[in-house]
């Protein structure tokens, strides 16, 4: 990989490289600061947008959005006290509290730090743990490669807010669309109802942007109208003095660290490690007393574990082709959608496509300090924006990004029946991460089960009988299944 | 069919098991605000999604907003007309005059 980078390096420097770098650090800050977007909305919006772009500017683009917009959330989370995005929930606590009390700029000084510096060591992380856990896995056949997407699927587990039943359902739901069309080894039409647009099955892409942009629309417009909110007074960022880190680069340190190992662990994403990490440097820190009351630390764990998380959630997601959360779930849809095959192979076979993504994501998180500090001046008005308009200016988004890709009327109808499902599968409390999930791992699964049921003559047993590796895939897969039923029994005992 | 049937099966059973919970312990979904908002929206958002192919893309974004906005609690009309005529025409006027990239057009013109 190291003999790409200059390659890499071209790339990024050229003119589509640098416009994307900057132009989706701008977006990201944009879109994540403003509340009820969220990071997988602001990347589904983009996510047609690249579709007409190379690979490396289109994957580029894409992490420039998603890194900016764990960044961006916590523009909202300390101006206005709601968090842009979920993973920014913690930094309300300490944010909103320093900002009513006049010091805006210096929280969010604060958040840019912890954000930069989570950001860039989550990239270091990234560079490292990802070919190394790709070079592990390269040795896999269909029978292993079928167990590590079972047990990419357990992730479902994780990552179903609320019951697992029916985020497991919602993930069954996602396999099932997948085999829509041709069966990929007898080549046969599945439920395509002689419908010739449904041959190559349902545009993952319109699928993604239906039940992630479109049914979030429909949920916002469900619930009451929300009122502008009031902004506390903001003249721009203030970086913290080097006098003030004094006592507080241990927590800082701890924080990165945390929202690293959260990060590759699938499935547990960024607010989970915000909340791990302001839980821990409320426990160790030496003015705990402060927290929740303005305490710079309680932004600096908050902050700095959930940038951390945007590399490290990235490992498995490359390295394995293994989504770790909703998010990455659609990044992964997204390098489907450019032909590239997510998985150990992904680092041999594109060098410099990998070499550039590495560096362009390093580069992105050096730039969220800049552009940060530029573009926290202009998003502050853009927060007391009427939300009605914002909405209607993604659905209009969605259709023209939808349209743009193929020019095919009928993905706009399947944009428009996903978000339909979608709200009404959110409104009963199903997730749509499984459902995104399972549509873009299942026909690996299929392909993969069934290779290697001809491999061992159609025995299902002798799928772990020769191969170690897979026994022990599926063994951890069943041991993610059941930790939910264990901590229900648990909870059943303590209530007793 | 081999593969769709394990997943029916799965699902089934995961069924069974949802229905047992829902039995077990009621779940209550949470009200809607307003069912003539919610239906306005998703009414609005299909049709206009379904009239991009043969109206282009111009027309149906302004009438999806002239009814999308209001419904979403936009009282001014003034500010209603602007947003509904100025988003969709920066819009076309960015891909279709300055990308090059011609988004759907209409059936009276082909300038939208």
């Amino acid at each position: 990989m190291l003999s790409a980078l200059p390659d890499a390096i071209g790339i990024l420097l050229s003119f589509e490289g640098l416009l994307v770098l900057i132009l989706g650090t701008v977006l990201g800050i944009v879109l994540g600061a403003m509340p009820g977007i969220g990071s997988t909305v602001a990347v589904a919006i983009v996510l047609p947008f690249t579709l007409t772009m190379s690979q490396a500017p289109a994957i580029i683009l894409l992490l420039a959005v998603y890194a900016g917009s764990v960044y961006g959330g916590s523009i909202a989370a300390i101006l206005i006290n709601t968090p842009g995005t979920p993973q920014s929930a913690a930094t309300c606590l300490d944010g909103y509290p320093m900002a009513k009390r006049g010091d805006a700029g210096l929280a969010l000084g604060w958040a840019t730090i912890a954000s930069v510096i989570g950001g860039l060591a989550s990239a270091v992380v990234l560079i490292f743990a990802a070919p190394q856990l790709a070079a592990v896995a390269l040795e896999f056949g269909p029978i292993e490669t079928f167990a590590l997407i079972l047990l990419g699927m357990t992730c479902i587990v994780s990552v179903s807010t609320g019951s697992v039943v029916k985020g497991l359902m919602a993930g069954m739901i996602g396999i099932f669309l997948s085999t829509v069309g041709g069966d990929p080894i007898l080549g046969e039409m599945r439920f395509t109802f002689d419908n010739w647009q449904l041959f190559a099955g349902f545009n993952l892409l319109a699928v993604v942007i239906g039940v992630f942009a479109l049914s979030e629309v429909f949920m916002r417009a469900s619930a009451p109208i929300s009122k502008v909110s009031e902004l506390v007074a903001f003249k721009g960022i203030v970086l913290p003095s080097w006098s003030l880190w004094k006592g507080r680069l241990r927590n800082l340190g701890k924080s990165v660290l945390i929202g690293n190992v959260i990060g590759v662990l699938p499935g547990t994403g960024a607010a989970t490690a915000a909340f791990i990490s302001y839980a821990e440097g409320r426990r160790s820190s030496p003015n705990r007393e402060r927290f929740g009351k303005g305490e710079p630390d309680g932004i600096v764990s908050s902050e700095a574990a959930n940038n951390a998380v945007t590399g490290g959630a990235l490992v498995p997601t490359m390295a394995l082709g293994i989504p770790g959360d909703a998010i990455t779930a659609v990044m992964l849809a997204t390098l489907t959608l450019h032909g590239i095959t997510p998985g150990p192979k992904l680092v041999d076979d594109n060098p410099t496509l990998i070499a550039a993504i590495f560096a362009g994501f390093f580069i992105i998180n050096l730039l969220l300090l800049p552009l940060g500090m530029l573009l926290s001046r202009v998003a502050a008005p853009i927060l007391r924006m009427r939300e009605a308009f914002m909405m209607t200016a993604i659905v209009i988004l969605c259709a023209l990004g939808i349209y743009f890709v193929r020019g095919n009327p009928f993905d706009l109808l399947v944009m428009g029946g996903a978000g339909l499902v979608g709200f009404l599968l959110r409104r009963q409390g199903f997730p749509m991460a499984p459902l995104v999930i399972g549509m873009v791992l299942g026909p690996t699964l299929e392909l993969t089960l069934r290779q290697g049921l001809i491999l061992t003559d159609g025995s299902f047993l002798a799928f772990f009988t020769g191969h170690p590796i897979a026994l022990v895939l599926v063994i951890a897969a069943l041991l993610a299944l059941s930790l939910p039923l264990l901590r229900f029994i648990r909870a059943g005992k303590t209530h007793e | 069919m081999f593969f769709p049937r394990i997943i029916l099966i799965l699902w089934i059973g995961l069924n069974v098991i949802a229905l047992l919970q829902t039995l077990l312990k009621p779940e209550d979904a949470g009200g809607i605000a307003s069912w003539a908002r919610i239906s306005i929206v998703v009414l609005a958002a299909l049709v206009y999604v379904n009239l991009i192919g043969s109206e282009g893309f111009f027309i149906p974004s302004v009438v999806f907003a002239l009814i999308c906005l209001p419904a979403l609690g936009i009282r001014s009309p003034a500010i209603v007309t602007a947003f509904a005529i100025a988003v969709p025409g920066a819009l076309v006027l960015l891909f279709n005059h300055s990308l090059g990239m011609p988004l759907p057009t209409s059936r009276f013109t082909h300038l939208f």
